[in-house]
C-alpha cells in the first residue's frame, strides 16, 4: 500500500487483512517518496526517491498494490503543493503556508500529486493504476471521459475562469442553477451550488467559508453549510475557487428522501471489479450531501424498488467501464425518475465506515481480492497533460 | 430553511407524478405535472399529453409541480391552456401551482404570473394555491365559489394583500398567506393584514393562516384582541417567529371562544409559556421549537 504515514485508510485495510489471517501489507509512505523527506525545500525533481517505489513493487511480483489518498496529512499536502508549484515552472510567488482548513493552490497540489503518480511504474498489480487515479483526481477531465464513454452526467458548462465568466456561462446556456466545483477538490471542498434569476438576484450555498484578510479573499473548508446572497461576496468566493481550477455543471435536482425525515439524496456507489457493491444514500437538507457535512445516511435498500436498484447496478457497471483498469471506484450518482447522472468518480471512494455490504466493509471486501497480474496488452504511453490550462 | 418536501397528500388524496409520455397511475389520486430542467416539451404539450390520457370531464384537482426554468419563467403556458380548455374541465375545482422543493427552485426564485384571467375563466374553482411571489400579480376580483385561497412565499408584497382585501369572496373559508421576510418582498408590516381582516369578513373563516412571518408576535397580539377570533376553527401562525409576547397574548386572550386548534409550529416560546398554552381548552401545536441566533429569529421559509 502506498499512502500517507499514519493514515486511517491504510489502517483500515491492514485491519481487514489481519481479521482474515493474512499477512500485513507492506506500506510505502508518500512522505518517503518525496526527495529528502519533507520540508527541506530542495528541488530534487522526481528522480531518485520514487525509484524506491519501483524497486519495492518489483520485489513483490504478483502483489496487489493499492495507492491510497494523500489526504488528511497536512504536511504532505503542503509538500505536494510546493512540488507542483515547481513542476509548473515555479513562476510567481512561492505558495505561502496554508492555514488550518484553508483551500488554496489546488492546481499546484494536483500537479505535485500527478508528478508523484507519474513516477510510479505504469504497470503493476494495481488496485487502481496511477494514471487512472490522476484521471479521476482531475474531476473535469473525469467528467469529460465519462461523457465520451456515453455515460450520462450533469450537462457541463465547462471550465471556469472566474465570477464574470460564470455569469457569462449562465447567460450562454440559459441555466439558472449550477454547481461550481473545484476541479481538483474532494469531499465537497470548494463546491458551491449557485443560483441566479433574471432579475439579477443570486445565491450560493456551500461549505466554503470566505475570509477577507487584508484585501485578500481566502477560502476555508467549514463543516457548516453556508449561504451567500451578496453578489460581491459571491464574486470573491468564485474567483478564489476558480483561481485553483474549477468547472461548472448543471445543478440536477435530487430526489427527496422518502423516509419523511426531510431532505434530498444522492448515492455513493462503490464498484469493485466492475460490479456494484457498497451503496448508501447521502441525504442533505441543502444542496450538498457529503456525509461529513452533517448530512445523514439513508436506507437506500428500502428506498429503491427492484427496478431502481437494478438501474443503479447497471449505471454503476457502465460508469466503471470508463476506467476498465481500475478495480475500485466510488461513484456519486443521482437516480431519479428512471434516469441517472454520474456526478463524480472517486479513486479513493472506499472510506465508508460502518457500511457493510453482505456483511463486509469495503476494506474486508478488498482483503478478499486476488491480485490480478498486470495485463500484457500494450498500453498507451503515459503522457502527462498540463495540470491546468 | 426552505421547502424540502413535495405534497404527498393533497385535499385528502394521494399525489402521484405525471411526466411527459407517462401512463397515469389511475385510481383515486391527484396528479402533479412535473418537468425536468431539460424537458423539451412545452407546458401546454405536457398538459395535452396528460389530458389525452385521463378523462378531463372528471378531473377535479390538478397540481402543477416543477416546470422547466422556473427561476426564469412562470406557469403561463399551463394557465393559458387551462383557460382555453375550460369547457372540457367542468369539474376542475382545485389548482395548485408551484409544488416544488428547493432542489427544483427555491421558493423566492419561483417565477409566477397573473392569476386574474384564470380566476375569471373558472367560476367553479373552489381552491387556489400558489407557491412563489416573484412576478406574482393579482388585482381585486370577485369570485362566488372560491373557498380556499393560499399564497405560499418567502415574502408577500402588501400589494397582493390589498388585492385580496379588495376582493369579493362570499364562499371563502380558508385564507392562508405566508408573510415571509422583508428580504424577499414582505413590506408594510401589520397594517395591510388589519385592513384585509377588517374587509374580508373574518367571522365566516374556518381557517386563518398568517404563516412564515417575521412579525408573528405582533400578529398574535393583535389577533388576540379580535372578537371574531373564537369563530375560527384553526388559527395557524406556524413557520414564523412567535415568542413569549405572542404566546402570552394568545394564552390570556378572552376571545378564543370555540377555537379548536392553534398551530404555532416553528416557534421561539419558552417552556413556561408553552406549558400555559398547552393548558388551554383547545389544541395548541408547538412542534419545531427554535433557538434564537445571537438574538435573531428567522422564519422557516424565506429563500
Amino acid at each position: 500500500m502506498i499512502g500517507p504515514r499514519d493514515s486511517r485508510r491504510l489502517r483500515g485495510l491492514q485491519q481487514a487483512l489481519r481479521e482474515r489471517g493474512l499477512a500485513a501489507a507492506e506500506e510505502l509512505h508518500y512522505e518517503d517518496l518525496l526527495d529528502g523527506g519533507l520540508g527541506d525545500g530542495l528541488d530534487g525533481g522526481a528522480l531518485a526517491t520514487p525509484q524506491r517505489a519501483a524497486e519495492r513493487i518489483a520485489a513483490r511480483p504478483g502483489a496487489l498494490v493499492k495507492i491510497e489518498s494523500p489526504g488528511e496529512a497536512p504536511a504532505l499536502h503542503a509538500a505536494l503543493i510546493e512540488r507542483g508549484w515547481r513542476a509548473l515552472g515555479a513562476s510567481g510567488a512561492p505558495p505561502r503556508p496554508l492555514q488550518h482548513g484553508e483551500l488554496a493552490y489546488q492546481h499546484y497540489w494536483y500537479a505535485g500529486f500527478r508528478e508523484l503518480l507519474d513516477a510510479l511504474p505504469a504497470r503493476a498489480g494495481y488496485l487502481n493504476p496511477p494514471d487512472d487515479i490522476a484521471g479521476m483526481s482531475d474531476k473535469l477531465a473525469c467528467q469529460l471521459r465519462l461523457r465520451a464513454q456515453g455515460i450520462a452526467i450533469p450537462p457541463l458548462l465547462g471550465e471556469l475562469h472566474g465570477y464574470e465568466h460564470l455569469r457569462a456561462l449562465l447567460r450562454e446556456h440559459g441555466a439558472g442553477q449550477v454547481f461550481v466545483k473545484a476541479r481538483y477538490g474532494s469531499s465537497g471542498a470548494g463546491v458551491l451550488a449557485y443560483r441566479a434569476d433574471r432579475s439579477g438576484r443570486e445565491a450560493a450555498y456551500g461549505s466554503a467559508e470566505l475570509v477577507e484578510d487584508g484585501g485578500v479573499a481566502r477560502v476555508f473548508n467549514s463543516l457548516r453549510p453556508r449561504r451567500y446572497d451578496d453578489g460581491a461576496q459571491i464574486a470573491r468566493l468564485v474567483d478564489a475557487i476558480a483561481a485553483q481550477g474549477a468547472y461548472v455543471e448543471r445543478w440536477i435536482p435530487k430526489p427527496r428522501a422518502p423516509d419523511g425525515e426531510g431532505g434530498h439524496y444522492d448515492i455513493r456507489a462503490v464498484a469493485l471489479d466492475g460490479f456494484l457493491r457498497h451503496r448508501v444514500a447521502r441525504v442533505g437538507r441543502g444542496p450538498l450531501t457529503n456525509l461529513h457535512l452533517g448530512n445523514r445516511r439513508g436506507a437506500l435498500a428500502q428506498w429503491l424498488d427492484d427496478s431502481a436498484m437494478h438501474a443503479l447496478e447497471i449505471a454503476t457497471q457502465q460508469a466503471a467501464m470508463a476506467f476498465p483498469r481500475s478495480r475500485m471506484i466510488g461513484f456519486d450518482l443521482i437516480l431519479r425518475d428512471g434516469r441517472s447522472w454520474v456526478l463524480e468518480a472517486n479513486a479513493f471512494g472506499d472510506l465508508l465506515l460502518d457500511l457493510p455490504w453482505r456483511g463486509l466493509s469495503t476494506y474486508q471486501d478488498q482483503a478478499l481480492l486476488r491480485p490480478v497480474p498486470a495485463p500484457n496488452a500494450p498500453q498507451a504511453p503515459h503522457a502527462p497533460e498540463p495540470a491546468h490550462a | 430553511m426552505t421547502i424540502g418536501e413535495y405534497s404527498q397528500i393533497y385535499r385528502g388524496k394521494r399525489v402521484v407524478e405525471f411526466r411527459m409520455g407517462a401512463t397515469p397511475a389511475g385510481g383515486d389520486v391527484v396528479y402533479r405535472l412535473t418537468q425536468d430542467y431539460d424537458s423539451e416539451e412545452s407546458q401546454r404539450a405536457l398538459l395535452d399529453d396528460f389530458l389525452s390520457k385521463v378523462d378531463p370531464a372528471e378531473l377535479e384537482t390538478l397540481i402543477v409541480g416543477a416546470w422547466s426554468e422556473a427561476h426564469d419563467e412562470g406557469p403561463q403556458g399551463y394557465i393559458d391552456a387551462l383557460i382555453e380548455y375550460r369547457a372540457k374541465l367542468p369539474k376542475l375545482t382545485a389548482l395548485f401551482f408551484g409544488d416544488m422543493t428547493y432542489e427544483d427552485c427555491e421558493i423566492s426564485w419561483i417565477t409566477q404570473t397573473s392569476y386574474n384571467p384564470l380566476l375569471a375563466a373558472f367560476p367553479q374553482l373552489q381552491s387556489l394555491r400558489v407557491r412563489g411571489s416573484t412576478s406574482l400579480e393579482l388585482q381585486a376580483f370577485s369570485h362566488d365559489a372560491l373557498e380556499e385561497l393560499a399564497i405560499e412565499c418567502g415574502g408577500l408584497p402588501s400589494q397582493i394583500v390589498d388585492a385580496v382585501a379588495g376582493s369579493t369572496l362570499p364562499a371563502l373559508k380558508h385564507l392562508e398567506l405566508w408573510l415571509g421576510s422583508d428580504n424577499y418582498g414582505f413590506d408594510g408590516g401589520l397594517a395591510p393584514y388589519q385592513n384585509l381582516l377588517a374587509k374580508i369578513g373574518p367571522e365566516r373563516l374556518r381557517y386563518l393562516g398568517l404563516r412564515d412571518s417575521e412579525i408573528s408576535d405582533e400578529v398574535a397580539v393583535w389577533l388576540a384582541q379580535q372578537p371574531w377570533l373564537g369563530s375560527l376553527q384553526t388559527l395557524d401562525l406556524s413557520l414564523g417567529t412567535i415568542g413569549d409576547v405572542g404566546a402570552q397574548a394568545l394564552a390570556e386572550s378572552p376571545n378564543l371562544g370555540a377555537l379548536e386548534r392553534i398551530d404555532l409550529s416553528h416557534h421561539y416560546i419558552s417552556e413556561e409559556w408553552q406549558a400555559k398554552l398547552r393548558a388551554l381548552p383547545c389544541q395548541v401545536v408547538l412542534d419545531d421549537p427554535e433557538e434564537e441566533d445571537d438574538g435573531d429569529r428567522y422564519v422557516a421559509v424565506s429563500e
